[in-house]
């Protein structure tokens, strides 16, 4: 039995557009469920019949979708009879897929077992079946020129044409796909059935016309020697009177009873097969056996779209094999049949056509001219807008000036025309976002989320989708510069810079035109507010971020912003569980889709973080892409880290691992130069103007903060790498750390503290902190070169009793002098401060030193009754950072001696 | 090739629950406003004590602070205590009814049956690896400042008690420090223990023995209900507990159920005896139970409607077998619209109606059920009421009667709650009408949407297509839809001018009234002597308690 066809799987590939046509649309399915697999889709359109879509979006508050004409686009289609073709077609710039078929966007229509459909594919390798898309660009250019459908999802259509020149081919063999803009199917089947006699001819549908006329006309024109009709039993609609007709004139006609595999599947899917002699012949596709799809073509009928195959005999047998078909014939009468009228179609007395929204101006364009005595008001979900000003009144045009703030997401609007009492209301459209979808015409497949980098306001499952565009944005790497030069890094093979990008090679870039490739460009234009044009995507994250520290108290929500928000409730929220097997299903679900949302966001984030660090660590691709961009993406990635292991989404492990090389290269460590330090003072001055802008400084410091609270969970290496570059940061001088720096980096992440803990503390903490290990070293190391330390324990006399105490031996070097010992115990005040007993013993010399606070005594002495020397004023060594950390985080000792 | 295929089904069919997506609105918004830290499956205020004594515990030890090493410190322990519970045989674990909730006992109670010598503390009792704790409790006990729940990313890798639970921890201790279990087994859970070590154990360690006088922790707990965590939760606690006692002073001598707590805090009546008529002290609070209750009749209606649809549905199409026309169903809807039915079931002055009724006119009826105080007693005895028609919903087998019922819960609710002068007038309480808004049907948006048909003249088979569109079939498939990464959850689908039904289980109730949890949380806490028997002694603490509005126990929060 041949392989049924996944639908939504077949969304999925490296392919940038998307063109659905459909009758009727579940949005809500849409973008829970299918909109998910188009991963590399930036621009979607989705086409419609218009008065399905009214229907769908009759409710005042819409449908439960978000991100309708932001994120993609949906147009009804406008044509005198139903828009009823069904197709998917998926386009990229060497490659493209189409399904032809019956289902409708739903879940029946993509996932139930009754629809056909027939998939085609074009690749650099096949053009075999490009006849078929030539076919559907046909049909949708029809669609535009007729005027069936508005300009700004005929925009989008074209861009689909524009950046898939493959489609430009001429193709060869048989038209697969045919349409009915200007021959009705039935005309086309004759054709392609020729004038061979048809031995038998099978029909199946779920809508009959009323008459059976299609039936008839079909049974007419191909005078098949055997008819079989399959109907499913209470579902086809049909009149039995007028089919026993039909059949009563063949002669030799038999209807029989078909259901799908599952019981209770509704069989939607139309097909008609034709055996001829030594072939057959099948359309399948949207058509019903009704007069206005099957025997008219536009404008007379419907609009459809189907598959015209011939083969040889045993060719479609597959699709009568996967149905169980009744053994005898079907008692019309008494098989539940029954004709069901489609709902007429009925204008209504105004209605939107379109409505463009650009920043606070919503530009509406009625299909009437409203009556003189009417006024217009803008209703959004179902109320009035609360002071939307109509600024035109011009014709069928209206322009309102709204704040667009409160438009934010997807919501649909409605016209209502008032003249005294009386008013006509328009029926629900949603308004092209028209910035959002220019954005999603430059290549991003979800516009608004870069808004929220600030703030990471994100649903779990919105992360990944971030990422995916910031990839977009940024010139991460020099991956990243190649495919601006479009040129597929991976094409060379690995000695030619593969997959990690580590070899590519700079000398075959152009490098005068990428500096104007606006993926380039928008890094100088990120910085200007001068622009009269749309922000850049840049400029959108930046100014987010800036925004992020500004930001000031909102003010309280109107009638319509809490409808908005009631339309954000998620309802996969369940109910609370009342039993302990509830509660255990419940656990179990929930960690399930936890797991698989955390899974793909920590890879995602992994990725993204990984390139970014890749570049910020290439010399090559910062001297080619110079400060601009390397100081901007690292503004970007410093707040993102943050916020991402702020809020759960990324493990500290990780994150601060790409903090620390992150940091590493903007600021610098004791051993290594900071990016920043590197630039002459120009730039230098410029790239600190936007970091402090930005808040970069805030953020890394609020980074830092956040490691250090979590610090005890981290790994011994990343601890000592994060206390490393906390004592690099704390002296850094374009880092500057003061201490309303520290201030403002602990109100950043003050909102997400846990209760009693003190980042301050947690700050000195890990850049005290020191192993034995270190302490040793450090202690060796100002008693001389050459010298090693260790720890003992003995007994000695102390305060005149016996007494155990730790301390240190020094070996290695011959000399413990007096200098020797004041050094050593100066590191090792400076270490332990909080010691009470220091001793050193130098077994070579047989000198010991000690430094006891309890006492009050510092001496140096020669053990056998030698030398005694008292140490006075021995005071603690110190660093640069320690006296940076003693400025910005004074101890209590310090303030009280301060004080 | 290119060849036409057929297409595959890709969602899996699953039972799901909550098909109109309405639980969580009084489960998620409104009662954790009016009882916070006391839920459905967190009834007894020992297990604070409990869980914060086995964390402390564990925090004492010298173990890896992993959730691992938390989880096999703590199931052996936990699951000594379910078993122990099974086998306490103070008076107090049986005078107040029998003692439900226990964590594990659907395990521990069977295993218990076997009347074992020994028993073993690996004993797989739940399936959880922190058991009740991780289940349940660990949030509700963390609100009310007993625990931090662990923060790695803070330095914090496991939960712990705070300062304030380590005091309630020490107290549970001391209860249970000179028993045999404590001494020599608890340390060591690879040992069996004896069922007389358990039962020693458990006759001081037991849920019912917070009740006693002189349970160490009870005053400790009093003071973390009445007082810990958030200010303005534990205010609302302290009313809540408040008024339960209040509830319970009123029906002393009659048994109380979750079914009469719902018509007391509604009707303040229960119809057969009993009345509550809350003091001044408690009624703002009583007021609130109140709004919850309607919010209650009124997701119940819309639930039942779609319970009616979907027994409806799969009748008509011999379970599910083919679809429906949708017109089909709107017949059945205008036939089940008849006055004669619902007065059948009722055996209460109806009104007369037709589909064709007007809905003002149906309200005009009902007004005078209705009137302009929500602090008023609603008449029960002898009228058509919420509960009554409820009840036409419990009934089986399935009528067509309950197509009215429902419709009429939802009129009286219009009659009771729609005057904008109400809302107006009680706005500081209207947030719990208002929750739910327009993807969870809020009350308040459907009593606007009421008025507004009512003023253009709906007829009631206008209203009851409008519900059924709106508050039945297009919720279902909102929710449905966003169900559906975790499978198929639907009963029915609208395609195209069809409804397709699918053969599941349809099932239709209100959400659980927090009777059960509120009603142990004021016996184990010693407030009352009982509330679900006749008798409802108050102790002294509980009259105390309703007196003044609150205890003077401070041993926890007053140690910060």
């Amino acid at each position: 039995m041949m392989e049924r066809i996944r639908v939504p799987d077949e969304l999925r590939g490296d392919l940038q557009h998307a063109v659905i046509c459909t009758f009727g649309a579940n949005l809500e399915f849409f973008e829970r469920d299918i909109w998910r697999h188009m991963t590399s889709v930036n621009n979607c359109v989705v086409l419609a019949d218009d008065r399905q879509l009214a229907e769908a979006w009759g409710n005042p508050e819409g449908v439960d979708a978000r991100h309708v004409n932001i994120s993609y686009v949906v147009a009804p289609i406008r044509n005198p009879w139903a828009a009823h073709a069904k197709l998917i077609l998926l386009t990229g710039p060497t490659r493209g897929r189409l399904l032809v078929g019956s289902g409708n966007l739903s879940m029946e229509g993509y996932a139930s077992q009754g629809e056909l459909f027939c998939k085609y594919e074009v690749s650099p390798e096949d053009v075999s079946a490009l006849g078929a898309f030539h076919a559907v660009k046909e049909f949708l250019e029809g669609l535009i020129s007729r005027g069936y459908i508005d300009q700004i999802a005929a925009r989008h259509v074209e861009q689909a044409w524009a950046d898939s020149p493959w489609i430009y081919s001429a193709a060869d063999g048989p038209r697969q796909v045919r349409h009915n803009l200007d021959m009705p199917f039935i005309e086309q089947l004759a054709e392609e059935v020729g004038d061979g006699p048809v031995h038998e001819l099978i029909v199946s549908a779920p809508f009959f016309d009323e008459a059976a006329g299609a039936l008839r006309q079909l049974v007419d024109r191909l005078n098949p020697a055997r008819l079989l009709v399959l109907v499913q039993p209470n579902e086809t609609s049909v009149a039995p009177h007028a089919l026993a007709e039909v059949l009563k004139d063949h002669g030799a006609a038999h209807v029989r009873s078909v259901e799908a595999e599952r019981q209770g599947t509704y069989l939607h899917a139309k097909f008609i097969l034709a055996h001829l002699e030594g072939r057959s012949v099948c359309l399948a596709g949207s058509p019903n056996l009704s007069t206005v799809a099957l025997s008219r073509s536009d404008p007379a009928g419907n609009l459809e779209l189907a598959n015209l195959h011939s083969g040889d005999p045993s060719s479609f047998s597959h699709i009568l094999d996967a149905l169980e078909i009744g053994e005898g014939d079907v008692d019309i009468g008494q098989a539940g049949l029954k004709f069901e009228p489609s709902p007429p179609r009925i204008a209504p007395p105004a209605s939107v056509l379109l409505a463009v929204l650009v920043g606070d101006i919503l530009t509406v364009e009625m299909s009437a001219q409203p009556p003189a005595d009417a006024t217009p008001v803008l209703l959004v979900a179902g109320s009035e807008f609360p002071d939307a000003e109509l600024l035109e009144m011009d014709g069928v045009g209206l322009r309102f000036r709204l704040d667009a703030a409160m438009l934010r997401g997807a919501v649909p609007i409605a016209i209502q025309l008032r003249a005294g009492d009386d008013f006509v209301e328009t029926p629900n459209v949603y308004p092209y976002h028209e910035e959002s979808l220019r954005r999603l015409l430059a290549g991003k497949r979800n516009p608004e989320i870069l808004r929220r980098t600030s703030d990471l306001d994100l649903q779990d499952d919105e992360i990944e989708q971030l990422l995916e565009e910031l990839d977009q944005v940024l010139l991460a790497n020099v991956e990243s510069v190649w495919r601006v030069a479009g040129k597929d890094p991976r094409s060379g093979g690995p000695e030619e810079g593969g997959e990690t990008g580590a070899n590519l090679r700079w000398d075959e870039l152009d490098w005068e035109n990428l500096r104007r490739h606006p993926r380039l460009a928008q890094y100088a234009s990120a910085r200007t507010s001068e622009s009269y044009l749309d922000p850049t995507d840049l400029q959108v994250i930046l100014t987010s971020i800036a925004q992020h520290f500004r930001r000031e108290e909102t003010p309280s929500p109107g009638k319509t912003h809490v409808l908005l928000d009631d339309l954000e409730e998620d309802l996969t929220a369940g109910t609370e569980p009342q039993t302990e097997e509830e509660r255990e299903e419940q656990e179990k679900a929930d960690e399930r889709r936890r797991l698989s949302i955390e899974t793909r966001n920590r890879m995602a984030l992994r990725r993204f973080a990984t390139r970014c660090i890749q570049g910020l660590s290439d010399e090559a691709f910062l001297d080619r892409v110079g400060p601009a961009v390397a100081v901007t993406n690292a503004i970007i990635l410093n707040h993102l880290l943050a916020l991402l292991v702020r809020r759960g989404w990324l493990d500290l492990e990780s994150a601060v691992a790409f903090q620390i090389d992150l940091w590493r290269f903007l600021w610098g460590t004791e051993s290594h130069e900071g990016y920043l330090a590197s630039l002459d003072q120009e730039e230098r001055d410029i790239e600190l103007a936007q970091i402090r802008e930005h808040a970069a400084d805030v953020m890394t410091v609020a980074g830092l903060l956040w490691a250090a609270i979590g610090s005890e969970e981290l790994s011994i290496e990343s601890r000592r790498g994060l206390r490393d570059t906390t004592r690099a940061l704390l002296v850094i001088p374009e880092l500057a750390l003061t201490s309303s720096l520290l201030d403002a980096a602990v109100a950043e992440i003050e909102p997400e503290l846990p209760p009693h803990v003190e980042p301050r503390d947690a700050l000195r903490a890990l850049a005290e902190e020191t192993s034995e290990y270190e302490r040793l070293g450090a202690l060796a190391e100002a008693a001389g070169a050459g010298a090693s330390a260790h720890l003992e324990h003995a007994v000695v006399m102390r305060g005149g009793r016996q007494e155990g105490v730790e301390f240190v031996a020094l070996d290695g070097t011959s000399d413990f002098g007096q200098d020797v010992a004041r050094r050593v115990f100066e590191e090792w005040l400076m270490i332990e401060p909080n010691r009470i007993y220091y001793r050193i013993d130098h077994p070579t010399s047989r000198s010991v030193a000690v430094f006891d606070r309890a006492l009050n005594e510092c001496w140096w002495a020669q053990k056998g009754g030698g030398d005694v020397a008292d140490l006075s004023a021995v005071t603690p060594a110190t660093r640069p950072w320690r006296e940076v950390l003693d400025t910005v985080l004074p101890t209590e000792r310090q303030q009280a001696r301060s004080a | 090739v290119n060849t036409v295929q057929w297409t595959e089904a890709l969602y899996r069919p699953s039972g799901g629950q909550d098909h109109l997506g309405l639980g969580s609105v009084s489960s998620d918004r409104i009662l954790p406003l009016l009882a916070p830290g006391i839920n459905v499956l967190t009834p007894h205020p020992r297990y604070w004590s409990f869980y914060t004594f086995l964390l402390d515990e564990f925090w004492s030890r010298d173990l890896p602070r992993t959730r691992k090493a938390l989880s096999d410190f703590y199931l052996p322990r936990e699951c000594i205590f379910s078993i122990g519970a099974q086998l306490c045989d103070r008076p107090e674990h049986s005078s107040s009814g029998a003692y439900g909730q226990v964590i594990g006992s659907q395990k521990t109670a069977p295993l218990v049956a076997h009347d074992l010598a020994e028993y073993d503390p690996h004993f797989a009792y739940i399936g959880n690896d922190l058991g009740g704790y991780g289940y349940y409790y660990a949030a509700a006990i963390a609100s009310m400042g007993l625990i931090s729940p662990a923060i790695p990313a803070a330095g914090l890798p496991v939960d712990a008690p705070t300062p304030e639970g380590k005091i309630v921890a020490q107290a549970f201790r001391d209860a249970i420090s000179d028993t045999t279990y404590y001494r020599e087994y608890f340390n060591d859970d690879t040992r069996l223990v004896p069922v007389e070590v358990v039962r020693d154990y458990i006759r001081l360690a037991c849920l019912c023995q917070l009740r006693i006088d002189q349970a160490p922790d009870r005053s400790l707990l009093h003071d973390v209900y009445l007082h810990g965590g958030d200010l303005d939760a534990a205010e609302a606690r302290r009313e809540t507990l408040r008024m339960m006692v209040d509830l319970a002073v009123q029906t002393d001598g009659h048994p109380l159920t979750e079914d009469r707590f719902r018509r007391l805090v509604y009707f303040r009546a229960d119809g057969e005896g009993a009345v509550f008529q809350p003091s001044p002290a408690t009624v703002a609070t009583a007021r609130r139970w109140r709004l919850l209750q309607a919010r209650e009749y009124f997701s119940y209606a819309a639930l039942r409607l779609w319970r009616h649809v979907c027994l409806w549905g799969s009748g008509e199409t011999d379970g599910g077998r083919f679809g429906v026309p949708m017109g089909v169903l709107w017949s059945h809807v205008d036939a089940c619209l008849d006055s004669s039915s619902l007065a059948d079931v009722l055996h209460v002055d109806t009104p007369r109606f037709t589909g064709d009724t007007r809905i003002s006119e149906l309200l005009q009826w009902l007004d005078h059920l209705a009137t302009d105080d929500l602090d008023d007693p609603w008449q029960i005895d002898g009228v058509i009421n919420e509960h009554a028609l409820y009840r036409v919903g419990t009934a089986a087998p399935e009528r067509d009667a309950v197509v009215p019922a429902m419709l009429f819960i939802l009129l009286l609710l219009s009659a009771r709650l729609g005057s904008p002068a109400l809302a107006a007038r009680f706005e500081k309480d209207w947030d719990l009408v208002r929750f739910g808004g327009v993807r969870r049907l809020g009350l308040d948006r459907f009593l606007r949407h009421v008025r507004r048909r009512s003023m253009a003249g709906a007829t009631l088979r206008d209203m009851a297509r409008w519900i059924m569109q709106d508050y039945v079939l297009r919720q279902h498939d909102r929710v449905g839809a966003s169900k559906l990464r975790d499978g198929d959850t639907f009963r029915f689908r609208q395609v195209g001018d069809r409804l397709r039904f699918m053969r599941f289980d349809a099932p239709a109730g209100m959400n659980d009234s927090r009777f059960n949890a509120l009603g142990w949380s004021v016996v184990d806490l010693g407030l009352v002597e009982s509330i679900f028997g006749e008798s409802h002694g108050l102790t002294p603490v509980g009259r105390a308690l309703l007196e003044a509005g609150d205890l003077d126990e401070r041993g926890v929060t007053g140690a910060r």
